[in-house]
């Protein structure tokens, strides 16, 4: 992994676990995999020996730090897992996602797992429990039995929905880490809860024993596999439905999709979809009926686009379509990395790449003469390309020419895939890096304000509890001057928009990830 | 019409002579140039101007004769005579492709005269003259100077490289790939011209996208894609009815603006069966997150560090997002 996205995992890890946890990380990313005791040597004298331990046992739990055993010393090493560590930042989608799909209880329930990395289902009731009873220490044991009744049923439709996952417990078998835990057929099925034994645990508040539950050793956790196909399925539609505005009817694409990839959500090519069942499902629609009269039409336009991301496998019964997920894939990226260009170096620039992408090997002369962009102005966009890697410059001796005198050479650009993503993901990992170490420094600044606020509002809380005069509740409201006040705003506007710039730049980085997905293996190793 | 064909980006530059006219002596000739040197040959004291125009068929007007005498002339094929009140026109020497001062020149720049001959419209660089005549660079210059003096070769820029001058006979006209075709005008891109024809062209086929679009009628989508394709006849119609070209654009000259349009993702070209349409493309995505934040379009971002003098904590680009819509 780059030093960069090593930099983002560092602060990322500060941020959700805290500056301790990171420290510990910070050894494991400039050391790379190491035995334990390198991580106690570096760490002894700034922390208690339990606190590293307590550390590596919290990212271990949500699989942030892998380990294995060294065959030749039987030492255990630890590593860390860029990619979950980087899927950190897009659980804010997967929030949102499943409150989209399940409600804002679903998102309740689902942070509550990832807060825990594994939790039995009877634990998570039992924090979920805990909190609404927290929340409102008057509540009734009728309510809360019902409020335990809905997390159950919530956890459910999680499970059913696959957003959920029995997930072993992290082992040293590096393999069993990486394999699928999705796989088995009774992955997403819900253990019995007897949530009267959890109601009487909760109302004995000093019960907290749960591990005599009988599910206490079923864990669960984010199946983050579903969230990326759904992801990717919803912005693969988004765009599709864009660039076939208003000229066909998206939902046929949209079937298509669901129904080819439902079974094998990861293969390049979804499975062969019959004309008469897109037809079917259109017409249950609203205005279905409308697209299903000319659903062949709608069909042929998608099979004709020059992308070929529908392709028609036979033409029994109207026609067997399959959607071709790799294609669309690849076809989204190579858009967002044109609208980079476009934004960077303007239009024409854009024009250069796609043509040099477009001819494989290309001489500057041709360059100028397909794009007719002004000579200089080519040359100079051509090499603020090569600046960026949007394009590679390579030197080719001119053997073709017999006149030419021998050993010339002349220079050709062409365009590797392979480099263009990874050095888009450099950016996103530096980009979001940046917005992140901003959000810090702007925290770091207001932070004495901010330690102030909090006071003035434990205060406010306490004497409103204690029914105090509204004029003495103002006097301490106005401990917080006005200019102070327009401070806090500031931050609070500043830091909203820097994490939904994370998330944004995110979205660009879950692209490029899902490219090397499907190309990942036709990839070079990076040197 | 010819065939709509798009050239694709490897088959440009090694097209086929167009626009220029090679003229060989002898061959290639226009039935008037023909009929020309014919009498002249019947009249080796001269052709009096007015056995010229009687010979002429009616439908030749007296500009068309004067373009191809004008032609022959500069050709240095014929010549021109005046006696007492008549012009007479006379075959050059005996061999209308040999024009007389070559005749007089020495045997090196007869040698450099051919070389620059068999090069044709396409010219020849003072490079390859030298290693096809071995002779010294300085002899060659004086060579070369003489036969330009006398009016027999010409240097012309080529519009790929400006600073290659490559040599021709005096009354060729240099080839499209030299002069640049449609697109050039003395050597200079017209690049003004090249995005006003994009522009129409796109405004042509987007207009016509926006009109399938708002079709409301029940028509079933096939109808609504035939309203937004265009062929290349259709749209290269539209542009000569324009008037927007001083020169005369072919439908290849629409073609290369085409490509551009596609290289610049607005346009697409459908493919159905033999035939090929072109649509305007609506693109698949209107921004990406990472441009969203300054540093995904920042010119210094490489370098930017935590520690130097380009960072985030006092980033300008950064403070500057971060005020705005507050
Ligand atoms: S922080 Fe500022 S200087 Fe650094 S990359 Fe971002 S925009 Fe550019």
């Amino acid at each position: 992994m780059s030093m960069q996205c090593s930099k983002l995992c560092s602060l990322i890890i500060g941020e959700t676990f805290g500056m301790p946890v990171q420290s510990v990380v910070d050894v494991l990313l400039q050391k790379g995999p190491s035995p334990l005791r390198h991580v106690l040597t570096s760490m002894m004298k700034s922390m208690p020996i339990e606190a590293i331990h307590g550390a590596l046992k919290t990212l271990i739990q949500h699989f942030v730090v892998n380990f294995h055993v060294n065959s030749t010393t039987g030492e255990t090493i630890y590593s860390v897992n860029h990619e979950k560590t980087i899927e950190i930042m897009r659980y804010p989608r997967y929030y949102a996602h499943a409150e989209q799909m399940v409600g804002p209880v679903g998102r309740e329930v689902l942070e509550e797992i990832v807060q825990s990395g594994l939790v039995s289902i009877s634990k998570l009731i039992y924090i979920c429990g805990s909190r609404v009873m927290k929340s409102n220490p008057d509540v009734t044991e009728a309510v809360l039995f019902e409020q335990l009744n809905l997390f159950q049923t919530t956890a459910m439709r999680l499970a059913a929905k696959k957003y959920i996952v029995i997930v072993p417990p992290p082992s040293p078998d590096n393999e069993n880490n990486e394999a699928d835990p999705g796989a088995h057929k009774d992955s997403h099925k819900l253990p019995a809860v007897d949530l009267k034994v959890l109601l009487g645990k909760l109302l004995k508040t000093n019960e907290t024993k749960l591990e005599s539950l009988p599910d206490a050793n079923i864990l669960w956790g984010i199946y983050i596999q579903q969230f990326h196909a759904e992801l990717r399925n919803s912005m693969v539609y988004q765009a599709l439905e864009r660039k076939f505005k208003s000229m066909i009817d998206p939902r046929v694409i949209q079937v298509v999709i669901e129904v080819g990839l439902e079974r094998h959500q990861w293969e390049d090519e979804g499975a062969p979809v019959s004309m008469h069942e897109i037809k079917d499902r259109i017409e249950k629609m609203p205005d279905g009926l409308a697209t299903s009269k000319h659903i062949s039409e709608h069909l042929e336009i998608v099979e004709d686009d020059p992308m070929r991301i529908l392709s028609r496998l036979s033409n029994q019964l109207g026609g067997h379509f399959a959607f071709n997920m790799k294609t669309a894939v690849s076809e989204l990226l190579w858009n967002i990395i044109d609208k980079i260009i476009t934004e960077k170096h303007g239009f024409h620039a854009l024009r250069i790449f796609r043509l040099v992408k477009a001819s494989g090997f290309v001489e500057q002369d041709t360059i100028n003469e397909i794009g007719m962009v002004p000579g200089k102005e080519a040359k100079h966009l051509t090499y603020k390309l090569v600046d960026d890697h949007f394009i590679n410059i390579k030197e080719v001796k001119k053997t073709y020419t017999t006149n030419a005198p021998p050993g010339k050479t002349c220079t050709v650009f062409y365009v590797d895939s392979s480099q263009i993503v990874r050095s888009l993901q450099e950016y996103c990992y530096k980009a979001a890096y940046n917005l992140k170490l901003k959000s810090k420094i702007e925290q770091a600044k207001i932070k004495r304000l901010s330690v102030k606020e909090e006071r003035i509002t434990r205060i406010l809380v306490n004497m409103t509890n204690k029914n105090c005069a509204e004029d003495q509740l103002n006097e301490i409201r106005e401990l917080l001057t006005p200019p102070e006040r327009g401070l806090l705003l500031r931050y609070q506007f500043s830091s909203g928009k820097l994490l939904s710039g994370t998330i944004q730049v995110d979205e660009t980085l879950f692209v490029t990830e899902l490219y090397l997905k499907y190309h990942g293996k036709n990839f070079p190793k990076k040197k | 019409m010819t065939d709509a064909t798009t050239i694709s980006p490897k088959e440009v530059g090694h097209g086929e002579v167009a626009g220029g006219s090679s003229i060989a002596p002898d061959a290639g000739m226009s039935p008037f140039e023909q009929r020309i040197i014919q009498l002249a040959k019947e009249f080796p004291k001269g052709i009096p101007g007015k056995i010229l125009q009687n010979d002429m068929p009616t439908t030749v007007s007296a500009d068309e004769r004067a373009i191809v005498i004008n032609k022959l002339l500069a050709q240095g094929i014929l010549d021109i005579y005046k006696q007492g009140n008549e012009l007479l026109y006379k075959l050059k020497g005996g061999k209308s492709s040999e024009p007389d001062q070559i005749k007089d020149a020495d045997n090196e720049e007869k040698v450099v005269f051919d070389i620059i001959k068999e090069a044709s419209n396409m010219g020849i660089w003072i490079r390859d003259i030298r290693l096809a005549s071995n002779l010294t660079l300085s002899q060659l210059n004086k060579i070369v100077k003489s036969l330009e003096t006398k009016k027999l070769i010409k240097a012309v820029k080529s519009v790929a490289a400006s600073k290659k001058k490559v040599y021709m006979l005096y009354g060729l006209d240099p080839h499209r790939s030299l002069t640049g075709g449609a697109w050039y005008s003395d050597q200079d891109f017209e690049s003004e011209f090249v995005t006003i024809l994009n522009q129409q062209c796109f405004k042509y086929l987007s207009d016509k996208r926006q009109q399938a679009q708002a079709n409301v009628d029940d028509v079933g989508p096939k109808a609504k894609m035939a309203i937004a394709l265009t062929t290349l006849d259709d749209l290269w119609k539209y542009i000569c009815n324009l008037g927007i070209s001083k020169v005369e654009l072919t439908p290849e000259d629409i073609t290369s603006i085409l490509n551009t349009l596609i290289f610049d993702g607005k346009v697409e070209k459908i493919r159905k069966g033999d035939l090929e349409y072109y649509l305007a493309a609506e693109p698949m995505l209107e921004t990406t997150g990472l441009i969203q934040v300054p540093c995904g379009v920042c010119p210094v971002i490489k370098d930017c560090s935590e520690r130097g003098l380009v960072n985030p904590g006092s980033c300008l680009y950064m403070n500057n997002w971060l005020s705005s819509e507050f």
